[in-house]
């Protein structure tokens, strides 16, 4: 019996959700386990080494020596590595639990020592999970695993003291594109802020579309449209400016085709916020990030080799991984109607733009109940009768309404260069993700980074050529359950961890690892009503005013505006909000 | 007896509040009077005689709270806690001179028993007491028409009444010790008048250029030996900059940004003289009896806030848009004003001769040129001192002035000397007439006015009748509220046809917006009142204005069709004798 298995058995019995999460890691290719000199393993994880690659042994038993630990008191170690700082503490019978960030990390820990004394003696938590850890107990960092995740060991410090963990409060300002694959994304970015207890503002560039696409058509003179499509991003730069101005955000979370440029991102850098960009792009085929992330303080990304070497290549080193993600508000089952069924609904959908790709592989489902919509089709080939709406642009609701009412939702993810399924396809799409939110059942290309996210043919049935796809096409209409109950699970794992919130949670951390002491630590401000309640005495008759005013009351004018409402005679308590909001309309207007 | 005055306004309007401190101190000898100004203002404040108490508003700290995100609830406890620290007990009497809803609600707040000037009702709408009050606010609105000073106005909306002494100021020793210590230095012959200049106004539209300014010096200058002391703030030192800039450096000093309100006041106290635009210091020019030569442009009209006093001359631009009701692109009435007449009337004013009128000169025809008086019963004028034949505007003025008094104060109002002064007026500083006075259409429009209002009245008494049978009749009620709707609109198109009545018909719907929120039989009750004022306001205008025809010998107009065959012929034949004011030269 190895290692893994020892340990998998113990934590089967004591702990079995983790056990079942542990089995189901994957090992990201950038974790690497290397035989120190002494033999040993040591592990290296991008380019942190965790543990000595001499003798992880005498380096694990003189980090434990250096300790100043008094005797009895329970310890709460941040960072598993490869457990060799961990194991003389539980030689010495200490009671030891251990909050590891990467379960990518725990898994190998367990692969390669026997940590089951920690079952015993304590326990192991994951990435935030800080259940039932002692309180009081006494924190020590592993300084490598504290070094690839400083947010992560701020927030477990804060909530050993008793604090409650939350991150500081952030104003945060989205700006998302004029249009494209990363606008809803900006959109869900922005809720997603907002769920995490932000003061979040989307800055929707949508409006200006119009204008953009406009000036298309008012010349032939390709320099002169040029030109003019310059100033109008020069302008839309100067919106993001004002706005910055304006709102003074503590971080600007740009996605990827937000109208932006290197000059711009200087000067938007210069009125103080952090600057974090989502490249949710191919790398590949978008090379204009390489202007972009020397300009950015974070530069997120949805693939990691051989992009980070690209990237530590071009000099910055703020780069960092984050895939992406679902907004279960918008993707979510429905109840749909026979009526929404008939026009949405068919055994195989495909919802996406006509990329060479697909082009030339769906031709090979044509005798299926196949459905294809989205934009950029031509609509006079033999996919033409296939093809829903004219080949009309899907919004979200619709998406939804399409993967709830199709017995199988194919994703096929773009390929510009290949004439069916990418080989060599890294990152997972958005589609991955909304398929998964909405419960509907998918089938989806092989990718390298799938499994990752999601257990290949329990949470996401995949196809690795035509002849397959077929196959399970007509294995799967004929096995609705078998459609059903994986859609199911892989909903419930996407809930769990792939939401815009669990994501963007994620992304300040790593944040807060690539900048630290960068974004401000600010309580989150107390409910404006609250605070005015605070503030009066409890006998005061502003409190007797304020208590049928409903608590999503948040500014003055709506505050006046309920209390005129009421249709009683105005009283000195209401005079004095009353008169405030209009020393405050005339401050507005320049009169004071 | 406790008392609050609120004046949350700018320097001129303090100043201009001292009347009323007067006449409040005259009113109520034992009172203690506390006055509420604005923090940014509480200098100039300190300036103002006959206060017990002065309280300064808490504008800054309030507004550092507001301009945080999520502040507004730390504004509101700073307000609460100082209102309730200032106004433990809720004053006995507050006058409020504040025309916006902050002055309204403040003295609301304090639960204070009587409030005067403008107010909140317990329904949340505005509120006008006394009448005079309602005036206030309805000439704010219909400007052209009204011929009562700010400083009277301030006065009669909160029940006092005019004396004609003018402004005051407490003028602390100290500042005039300083301004000798530094007049001492510059050795100024006693020959040499000291004039003021002030380039400066709240809006740039009413500042004539700073250039224009500066010839006129150099005429004074030609005329007698002068010193120049140019003031204003520190962000208007480019003006000061461009006068000195053209006058002999060892005839001006510079001043502007280097003056407390107590030094300006200081060094205006020393000063024969100051030309100015309508400004703050203006009126603390006339406070400290200096004379001063104003400059009205733009959207400043003298009627409303002329230098207050005997002997201020100023000068109007003679345009059809003055003032002006919209910002204009291309101020036509900084040329109007020229350096020639500035520096003639300054001179004049240096003279320290009686200010008769004086026959009209080519070059003055782009102005109108008043001296400041007052009337018998202490309100301020302003009467023209170039004769010319009297024009529409001016008779309609003198008109209104009449007839308001008679109509807010009622029986307490003196008619009898002020018709003789009137009359004094009309023979002393006009020639004939010769415009069109527009007599005909006046008082068409004003027998139509006085018989919507009756109509309305009776209307009204109609619908109130109906109280407790309103549901066995709804369709009879339905009927009148029509009939009341109809009259009101009638009653808009009235203000419109002749813009000089448009006051009367404000009148009225400030009465009916102050009963906003009331049942409808209720509300006909409540708007017997006002349109009865209205039809008594047709009435007694319809009666003065047979008198002033009378005093300027015009017989009825219109009735006689031979007669307007006459008078079209006259007009053609002395067509040079008929123009508009600003002849060739509409505004817009």
């Amino acid at each position: 019996m190895n290692y893994w298995e020892k340990n998998y058995e113990i934590l089967k019995q004591q702990v079995p959700d983790l056990a079942e999460t542990l089995a189901k890691t994957h090992i990201p290719a950038d974790h690497q386990v290397l035989p120190s000199k002494t033999g040993l393993p040591s592990l290296k994880v991008g380019r942190q080494q965790l543990h000595s690659a001499y003798d992880p042994l005498a380096e694990g038993l003189a980090w434990v020596q250096a300790q100043d630990i008094e005797e009895a008191e329970p310890l709460v170690i941040f960072g598993l590595g490869l457990g060799y700082h961990v194991l003389p503490l539980l030689e010495a019978g200490r009671e030891v639990w251990v909050v590891e960030p990467s379960a990518a990390v725990a898994r190998l820990a367990l692969e390669h020592q026997d940590l089951t004394p920690l079952w015993a003696q304590g326990g192991l938590r994951l990435g935030r999970d800080f259940q039932g850890l002692p309180p009081g107990a006494r924190l020590l960092a592993h300084p490598p695993s504290r070094r690839l995740h400083p947010g992560l060991y701020q927030r477990l410090a804060a909530h050993l003291r008793g604090e409650s963990g939350a991150g500081a409060y952030l104003r945060i300002l989205v700006v998302g594109p004029l249009y494209g694959g990363s606008h809803p994304i900006a959109r869900s970015c922005a809720r997603a802020f907002s769920a995490l207890g932000h003061q979040a503002e989307l800055l929707d560039y949508a409006p200006f579309y119009q204008g953009y696409q406009i000036l298309q058509d008012v010349t032939a003179d390709k320099s002169t449209e040029n030109r003019l499509t310059q100033e109008l991003l020069t302008f839309l730069g100067e919106i993001l400016v004002a706005r910055v101005r304006d709102f003074r955000p503590d971080l600007v979370f740009l996605l990827a085709q937000a109208p932006v440029e290197p000059r711009l991102l200087r000067r938007l850098s210069s009125e103080g916020p952090l600057l974090a960009y989502w490249f949710v792009e191919a790398f590949q085929v978008f090379p204009y990030w390489r202007d972009l992330a020397p300009e950015v303080d974070v530069f997120f990304t949805i693939q990691r080799e051989p992009f980070f070497r690209e990237l530590s290549e071009l000099g910055p080193k703020n780069f960092a991984f984050l895939p992406l993600a679902a907004d279960p508000e918008v993707y979510r089952p429905l109840n749909l109607t026979p009526e929404e069924i008939r026009q949405f609904g068919a055994a195989v959908s495909f919802v996406g733009a006509g990329y060479r790709n697909r082009r030339e592989f769906f031709p090979g489902l044509l005798d299926f109940d196949f459905r294809i919509w989205g934009s950029d089709w031509n609509l006079n080939s033999p996919l033409g009768p296939f093809i829903q709406n004219h080949g009309a642009r899907v919004s979200e609701e619709e998406a939804v309404k399409i993967f709830n009412a199709s017995r199988i939702n194919l994703n096929l993810h773009s390929s510009p260069y290949h004439l069916a399924i990418n080989p060599e396809g890294d990152y997972v799409n958005p589609r991955t993700f909304d398929l998964a939110a909405a419960g509907a059942f998918q089938l989806v290309d092989p990718r390298a980074q799938l499994s990752e996210f999601f257990q290949p043919e329990e949470e996401v049935a995949l196809f690795h050529d035509l002849t397959e796809a077929r196959d399970k096409i007509a294995f799967y209409l004929s096995h609705g359950e078998e459609c059903i109950r994986m859609a199911r699970q892989g909903r419930k794992r996407c809930l769990r961890d792939h939401t815009y919130n669990v994501r963007l949670e994620q992304a300040l951390d790593l944040i807060a690892d690539l900048c630290p002491g960068k974004l401000p630590q600010r309580s989150p401000p107390e409910k404006p009503l609250e605070q005015l309640r605070r503030g009066f005495p409890a006998d005061h008759p502003v409190q007797a005013m304020l208590q049928p005013v409903p608590p999503e009351v948040e500014d003055l004018s709506q505050l006046v505006d309920t209390l005129r409402e009421r249709d009683e005679p105005l009283t000195e308590s209401e005079a004095i909000f009353w008169l405030l909001h209009e020393f405050q309309q005339g401050l507005e207007r320049g009169r004071f | 007896m406790e008392i609050l005055v609120i004046n949350l306004m700018r320097l001129g309007d303090l100043v201009q509040t001292t009347p009323v401190l007067r006449r409040l101190r005259s009113a109520y000898p034992t009172s203690k009077v506390t006055l509420v100004v604005m923090d940014l203002f509480l200098e100039t404040a300190r300036l103002l005689p006959r206060v017990d108490r002065l309280l300064p508003f808490p504008s800054v700290s309030l507004a550092a709270a507001l301009n945080q995100d999520g502040g507004w609830p730390e504004a509101a406890h700073r307000l609460a806690e100082w209102l309730a620290q200032n106004f433990p007990r809720p004053p006995d009497l507050v006058l409020n001179l504040t025309p916006n809803r902050v002055g309204a609600i403040l003295a609301y707040a304090t639960g204070a028993a009587e409030i005067r000037g403008m107010a909140v009702h317990p329904t949340w709408e505005l509120n006008t007491s006394p009448d005079w009050a309602s005036y206030a606010l309805i000439v704010s609105r219909s400007r052209q028409a009204n011929p009562f000073n700010l400083v009277d106005l301030f006065l009669r909306e909160t029940g006092l009444t005019p004396d004609g002494q003018g402004l005051e100021l407490a003028l602390p020793q100290s500042a005039e010790r300083e301004v000798e210590d530094f007049l001492g230095p510059l050795n100024l012959p006693a020959n040499k008048a000291l004039v003021g200049l002030l380039p400066g106004a709240s809006q740039p539209e009413r500042r004539w250029p700073p250039e224009r300014l500066a010839q006129a010096a150099i005429r004074l200058m030609a005329k007698r030996p002068c010193h120049f002391f140019i003031f204003g703030s520190t962000g208007e030192a480019p003006l000061g900059e461009a006068i000195a800039q053209r006058l002999p450096a060892a005839a001006t000093t510079l001043l502007l940004g280097r003056t407390s309100p107590a030094m300006l006041a200081a060094y205006l106290k020393r000063l024969d003289l100051l030309i100015t635009n309508d400004t703050g210091p203006m009126h603390l020019a006339a406070a400290v009896a200096t004379p001063t030569m104003a400059l009205f442009l733009a959207s400043a009209r003298v009627q409303d806030t002329g230098p207050v006093g005997t002997g201020h001359i100023i000068l109007e631009p003679r345009l059809d848009c003055h003032p002006c009701l919209a910002p204009c692109p291309r101020l036509r009435c900084h040329q109007a004003i020229t350096p020639a007449a500035v520096s003639w009337w300054a001179d004049t004013l240096l003279n320290l001769e009686p200010l008769a009128p004086v026959a009209e000169v080519d070059s003055w025809r782009t102005m109108r040129i008043y001296v400041s008086a007052t009337d018998p019963q202490g309100y301020h004028a302003y009467l023209p001192v170039v004769l010319r034949p009297l024009s529409r505007r001016d008779f309609w003025l003198w008109l209104q002035r009449t007839v308001w008094g008679q109509v807010l104060d009622g029986s307490a109002f003196p008619a009898p000397p002020l018709q003789q002064w009137l009359e004094n007026i009309l023979r002393g500083h006009y020639l004939p007439r010769r415009e069109d006075l527009g007599l005909g259409s006046g008082q068409t429009c004003l027998s139509e006015l006085g018989h919507l209002a009756g109509q309305g009245e009776e209307i009204a008494r109609e619908i109130a009748n109906l109280a407790g049978y309103s549901q066995e009749y709804p369709a009879r009620l339905w009927q009148k509220i029509e009939g009341l709707r109809v009259v009101d609109q009638e009653l808009r198109r009235v203000g419109v046809a002749f813009p000089e009545l448009a006051a009367m018909v404000e009148f009225y719907f400030q009465g009916q917006r102050d009963k906003q929120g009331t049942e409808i039989i209720p509300l006909a009750r409540e708007l017997q009142g006002p349109y009865a004022r209205v039809r008594r306001l047709a009435g007694l205008a319809l009666e003065h204005l047979a008198e002033l025809k009378k005093i300027l010998g015009i017989a009825d107009e219109g009735d006689d069709p031979a007669k307007m065959v006459r008078a079209v012929q006259t007009i053609v034949a002395n067509y040079e004798a008929f123009q508009p004011e600003s002849k060739g030269a509409p505004c817009k």
